[in-house]
């Protein structure tokens, strides 16, 4: 079992893949840390180097993900709510906020789109 | 990677939509003072329209906007509905 920020992994994960269970990161971030610490992209996490993690860790506190991300998009979402403008209210009301047609075919925004949407 | 949708909408040579608008010579306007009629929804809120009243055309009728800081950079027509939310209106003659 590795840490890194706090989580769990356990070793014979693959690093790419425990790094994108983050929220905010996807395939193109976690490619990236790989490249940008020199590890080769179907490294376990148990094959990581004691210094390797802490910088990965270090490396990751400083980024925007996970809660920090989910709080800056609702506020972001409340703001044009707040403002009263037609995005804010296509959010409220459960419909497609970028003019995608309605009359079929809404299930993900009427299940994602709230108040305070899911993420 | 995917650009924002913000530089997707339009073209940065034609740079933001200004409108000449008539705004009233002092800022902020004194009070009791018209709101702006416009029809323009399309024209960019510029940081000199802050604290000033506008009525917005929705395609019917003018609404009221006031426009706060927040709202630079956006449209006029995006703080006015154009579409009446649907109600069921019972029918006497069945």
């Amino acid at each position: 079992m590795v840490f890194i920020l706090g989580v769990n992994f356990p070793e014979r994960n693959l690093l790419k893949k425990s790094l994108q269970s983050f929220f905010g990161i996807g395939n193109d971030t976690s490619s990236r840390l790989l490249a940008r610490f020199n590890i080769h992209p179907t490294c376990r996490v148990g094959e990581l180097a004691n210094k390797q993690v802490l910088d990965l860790t270090a490396v990751l506190s400083e980024m925007k993900i996970e809660n920090d991300l989910r709080r800056e998009v609702l506020n972001d979402i409340k703001r044009l709510k707040e403002t009263g403008t037609y995005r804010g209210r296509r959010h409220a009301l459960g419909l497609p906020v970028r003019g995608q047609r309605t009359r079929t075919q809404i299930k993900t925004p009427v299940k994602l789109n709230r108040m305070e949407r899911r993420l | 990677m995917f650009p924002t949708r913000a530089l997707l909408g339009r073209s940065v040579w034609k740079g933001p939509n200004i409108v000449p608008i008539p705004l009233p010579r002092t800022l902020p306007p004194p009070p009791n003072t018209p709101p702006i009629r416009t029809q323009k929804r399309s024209a960019t809120i510029l940081p000199n329209f802050v604290g000033i009243r506008f009525a917005v055309h929705n395609g019917k009728t003018y609404q009221e906007v006031y426009i706060t800081e927040e709202m630079v950079g956006r449209k006029l027509g995006e703080y006015v509905a154009t579409r009446k939310r649907f109600t069921y209106k019972q029918s006497k003659n069945k």
